[in-house]
Parts: C-alpha cells; sequence; structure tokens
C-alpha cells in the first residue's frame, strides 16, 4: 500500500525489531494505545489539578507535587499532558471520520464505475495529495479558524486523497474478479454488488489505513497547534504546551516541552506499531517483500 | 426443429468488441434454437467467441461489446431488455456456472448468504426461513450436507465450490443454464463427478443447458448436440453423434483428427496448421479458408451462408452448397 503517512515509515522501521509475523508488534502498540485513551477518558477523575488553573509557582522542575513540574502560569504540566490526550485523541478520531466518509464513498464510486467520474476525481483528489501534508493543513486552517471541529476539518482535508485512492484501486481490481461477475449472472444489481461484495472485501485496507491516520493526525494536529492555528488556549493541547515551552528553553525549563513532546511521540508510534502490525496481519505478504 | 418449444433461440447473433483499431468481431451472425431438456455443446479453440457468446445471452459483456441480432428467451426478445430487466432474468430464468470455483464466490460470505442474497434479489416474498430450507434442499441435490450452510467458501474444496455454483445456479430452477468450461479447473477424478451431476441435475431441472467447453471428451459424454465455432462463426451444428462420426465441415475433421489417441500407439500428434485469423476488422471470406486443405477461390471471397441439411444439420461451408438449404 502506498501512502504518504508518517506512522508508515515509523511502523516498518521497527519491523525488524519485532521479528516480522510475531504479533507482538501489534500488541506493543495497542497496550500504548489502551493506556493512552484511558488517561483521556479519565482525565477530569485522575488529573491532580485544574489544568487550566494556577496551582503553583511558575516554572517548578518536577517534584513529587507536580511530576512534570509547572509552566510559565504555574499551571500543573502533568495535568495537561493528560488532559492534552482528550483533545489530541478527540481531533485525531473527528478528522478521521470526516476523512473516511468522503475518501471511502468516493473512492467505491470513482474504482465501480470507472469512466470520466473516475478520471475527474482522481485528478481533484491526486491534486489535493500532491500538496505538502502541513501546508495545505494550515492554508485550510487559516481560513477555516480555529475550533475543534474546524481543525479535524482541515486535517481530514490532507488525508481523505488516501481513503480515496486505497479504495479506488482495490475497488478496481476485486470489480473484476470472478465472484463479483457471478453475482451479477445471479441477477445482483449494482448497489447489492458495491455494498455486500466490493466495500466489505476492501475493509481490510481501510482498518490499516485508519491507525495510520490517527498517527498522523495525531502530529498535524499538534503542529497546527504549534503554530497557534489549533484549539484557543488555555484548552490543554500538547502542541500549544510545546510552542509555549519552546520560548522558555533557552532558561534551562526542559520539562515544559519534553512531557508534552514525548506524548505525542509515544502515542504516535503506538498507532503506527499497531497499524504496521496489523497491515502484516491482515496482508501477510507484507513481511516478505523487503 | 419445431420453433415453439424453443427455450432459447439466437437469431444472427452478433457480438463486436469496439476497439479504438475498429470492431473486433467475437461472435459473428450465429443463429441457433435450444429446446427444454436438451444440452447444447459449445466448442472450438481458445478465442472463437463461444465464452462471448454465453456472456452475451446473460447480457453480461463489459462496456465495449455491441449486440446485434436477437436472442429470444421464450417469446421475449432479451437484446431490447433494459439493466433492471436483465437483472430479474439472471440468475432465475437463465443461470451460468463459470469455469473456475475457487474465484466464484464471495470469500467474505457464508454459504448461506450467497443463497439467500440469490433468492431474495429475485423473490422478496420468501422469508429467509424458506430461503433457507431452499438452499439446504439445493445443496442436498448436489450432494452437500445442509450442515455447511455456515461455512464460508475457503473451508470447501475446488470441486465442493463448484458443486455449490451449481447448487447456486438451480436453486431458483431457471429453464436455461450456461456452464462455461464448468470443469476446467478440476482434477479428471472431480472433473467425472461434476459432469454426472451435472447430468443428473438438468433432467429433474428440466432445464436446458448451453455447455460451453474446450475438451472433446466432455461434450462426448454431455451433450445431445454439439456446435462447433471457429472464429466467431458457428461452423457446424448436429447432432453428437453425427459431429463424431460423419463430420462436415473441414475444420471439425481437423479438429476431431487432432485429438491426441492412447490406443493407437507411435503414432504423431496431429494439429492444424497455421494460426485463426485475427478478429479485428476481419472481412469476406470462410474465416478457416487459410487452414483449409479444400478451399477454393470462393472461399476466400465470400462468406458462407448457414446451410441446412436435409437431415436438418447446420454447416458453414461452400462444400455443401449444392446439397443444402440457405437458412432463412
Amino acid at each position: 500500500m502506498d501512502t504518504k503517512f508518517m506512522s508508515q515509515r515509523i511502523g516498518k522501521a521497527f519491523r525488524k525489531f519485532f521479528r516480522s509475523g510475531s504479533g507482538k508488534m501489534a500488541f506493543v502498540g495497542a497496550v500504548i494505545l489502551v493506556i493512552f485513551v484511558i488517561s483521556a477518558v479519565l482525565a477530569p477523575h485522575i488529573s491532580p489539578y485544574d489544568p487550566t488553573k494556577r496551582v503553583g509557582r511558575a516554572f517548578t522542575p518536577p517534584n513529587s507535587k507536580h511530576w512534570f513540574g509547572t509552566d510559565n502560569l504555574g499551571r500543573d504540566m502533568f495535568s495537561r499532558v493528560l488532559h492534552g490526550a482528550r483533545i489530541a485523541l478527540l481531533i485525531a478520531l473527528l478528522a478521521v471520520v470526516i476523512a473516511s466518509a468522503i475518501g471511502i464513498p468516493l473512492g467505491l464510486l470513482s474504482g465501480y464505475i470507472g469512466g470520466p467520474l473516475d478520471r475527474v476525481l482522481t485528478l481533484v483528489m491526486d491534486a489535493i495529495y500532491s500538496f505538502p501534508g502541513l501546508i495545505l493543513a494550515i492554508a485550510v486552517a487559516a481560513v477555516l479558524g480555529t475550533g475543534i471541529v474546524n481543525i479535524a476539518i482541515s486535517i481530514a482535508v490532507v488525508y481523505a486523497p488516501t481513503y480515496f485512492r486505497v479504495i479506488r484501486n482495490q475497488v478496481a481490481s476485486i470489480k473484476s474478479e470472478l465472484y463479483v461477475e457471478a453475482a451479477r449472472a445471479l441477477g445482483a444489481n449494482n448497489w447489492t454488488i458495491l455494498i455486500k461484495y466490493v466495500l466489505p472485501n476492501v475493509l481490510p485496507s481501510v482498518v490499516v489505513v485508519l491507525s495510520m491516520n490517527l498517527a498522523d493526525a495525531i502530529m498535524t494536529e499538534a503542529g497546527l497547534s504549534f503554530l497557534g492555528l489549533g484549539i484557543a488556549p488555555p484548552t490543554p493541547d500538547w502542541g500549544y504546551d510545546l510552542s509555549n515551552g519552546q520560548r522558555f528553553i533557552l532558561m534551562n525549563d526542559w520539562w515544559m516541552i519534553m512531557f508534552p513532546g514525548l506524548a505525542i511521540i509515544i502515542l504516535v508510534l503506538g498507532f503506527s506499531l499497531f497499524s504496521e502490525g496489523m497491515n502484516e496481519y491482515l496482508n501477510p505478504n507484507v513481511g516478505q517483500q523487503e | 426443429m419445431n420453433r415453439e418449444r424453443a427455450v432459447c433461440s439466437l437469431k444472427s447473433l452478433k457480438v463486436y468488441y469496439m476497439t479504438f483499431d475498429g470492431p473486433v468481431k467475437a461472435v459473428d451472425d450465429v443463429s441457433f434454437d435450444i429446446h427444454r431438456e436438451e444440452t447444447l455443446g459449445l466448442v472450438g479453440e481458445s478465442g472463437c467467441g463461444k465464452s462471448t457468446l454465453g456472456s452475451a445471452i446473460l447480457k453480461i459483456l463489459p462496456r465495449t461489446a455491441r449486440i446485434y441480432g436477437k436472442i429470444f428467451l421464450d417469446d421475449t426478445d432479451i437484446t431490447a431488455l433494459d439493466e433492471r430487466e436483465m437483472q430479474k432474468i439472471r440468475g432465475a430464468r437463465i443461470s451460468m456456472i463459470f469455469q473456475d470455483p475457487m474465484t466464484s464466490l464471495n470469500p467474505i460470505m457464508k454459504v448461506k448468504d450467497h443463497f439467500i442474497e440469490t433468492i431474495r434479489t429475485h423473490r422478496p416474498e420468501i422469508s429467509e426461513e424458506e430461503a433457507l430450507e431452499m438452499a439446504a434442499r439445493a445443496l442436498a441435490e448436489v450432494g452437500i450436507s445442509e450442515s455447511r450452510l455456515n461455512d464460508y467458501p475457503f473451508q470447501f474444496s475446488g470441486g465442493m465450490r463448484q458443486r455449490m455454483m451449481i447448487a447456486l445456479a438451480i436453486v431458483l430452477r431457471p429453464s436455461l443454464i450456461i456452464a462455461d468450461e464448468p470443469t476446467t479447473s478440476l482434477d479428471v477424478i472431480v472433473q467425472a463427478q461434476i459432469l454426472e451431476l451435472m447430468k443428473e441435475i438438468q433432467g429433474h431441472v428440466r432445464s436446458a443447458m448451453i455447455l460451453i467447453t474446450h475438451d472433446l471428451g466432455v461434450v462426448a459424454e454431455m451433450t445431445n448436440r454439439i456446435g462447433v465455432m471457429y472464429a466467431g462463426h458457428l461452423v457446424e451444428l448436429a447432432p453428437r453423434d453425427s459431429i463424431y462420426y460423419d463430420p462436415l465441415h473441414p475444420y471439425t475433421k481437423a479438429l476431431l483428427e487432432s485429438v491426441p489417441n492412447t490406443r493407437i500407439e507411435d503414432k504423431e500428434l496431429k494439429y492444424i496448421d497455421g494460426f485463426p485469423p485475427s478478429l479485428l476488422n476481419v472481412g469476406e471470406g470462410c474465416r478457416f479458408a487459410d487452414r483449409c486443405p479444400k478451399a477454393r477461390k470462393v472461399c476466400f471471397e465470400k462468406t458462407p451462408k448457414d446451410l441446412v441439411l436435409e437431415d436438418g444439420r447446420l454447416v458453414k461451408c461452400w462444400l455443401y452448397e449444392s446439397e443444402g438449404q440457405v437458412e432463412e
């Protein structure tokens, strides 16, 4: 599968380390994801402080009271990182839902119907695909403005073509399978063939794209809020905290950027391992290709 | 033969594939009738248009194909029907068995869902339970236990899958079954079983069958009449025994002579010199003329007519011009 996901490259790099096909890769990824999801869901209950309020002295290094230290406004970094997972996962999920809601149906139609419709849609999608992801997201976000839904939409625009391409190409090959022709010979109409014969057979690749897409959506979201195009402060957000913290890096206040940064890295790694592991599991040939 | 009883009749059917270089005349001017309980074998080498002919009757050809002439199913001309009306016919009145059973079933649909889907597409008034009962009966007919309704296609062997395809094809009791090389991808023993089964099933479903194959052994065993196709033309159509013991068309003769014979040792395999012509922009003249030992001047210049001989056989060859009558 040819995608431009950063997470795919990360996942592949780890494949040798985990011995291909052992299933450990997907397992480790899944454990990381479960931990993040749980902390995101339970954040209001387990975080020690309100992430938006001054709860101690500014610039406190990590200690027993503030595990990850405090930022320039005296807010507890540990609480902010926990709550940041909520925003990151929420936006990533929303972006993926929107991207797949655009990409999957268009890919199905384009691959199945073919002809001029296919040519036009492929052209449009390839045009979008050819933009560097973050740049396009910045442009869309700049037009739409901040806010959870707007950010999700700007990320979705970047990734919808990936769904489209993967689905379209799969549909084009499944369409010529004998079982599709046989279904037609037994009187099935186009709608039935599309929904019952074609769609279920392309879904496995959607699962892989989906989890890779989640990882990249998190990175893109962090990038947007780092640049001030994301969620309005004081809502806790990893990207915003990173850009906020890097202003004080010369004061050696490393904790303000290290913890949100680590959170992004580990979560993206979790998604990458999980998706690459799933990819290997669902398409057993992948491991032997290199 | 009397026309009223024909289940399906083709009237100068032509199927052309439109390409940028011109039409590829895959099936050209083919006419025949097929009757209830009859099995018509269509034989010919690869690319002679026999599979195209089968798909044309169901109208499941690629978009580049154009159908001319008429195809009557009972009394309706199905070439005039639109896609919606064709969907009602496919699977219910005409059904098809494909060459490769390994890939002709949806890998992620259970056996029972294949049946429910097919039955309820055509007869929405049938409940799921009734459909399941019909499926169980159809499976029993092909010798598969109903306990396997909940299995997926990959849990079956090639022969079993072909049985399933047959069960699917007959579950709605179609009046015409088109079998496109149904045993080509199976081993010899399974092949014999499947052929035996198809014969038996056809006997009690009382449908007509068109059996498309390149295997002369298969048609000898299965059919009542045999049509020989060459380069898009139906060159000879006759009862089975006449084809085998008294072939008329030079191509039929050559074809039969090229069947390997295991009883005579040290005999070199015979083959027909040359290649079939390209069907792209093919013009007038007999298409076999280039390879025909008895070709005359007229063979290259004019396409022979379909000649009907006294005993009802059809042959498309100038050699028999004086003996037969031109079919109207």
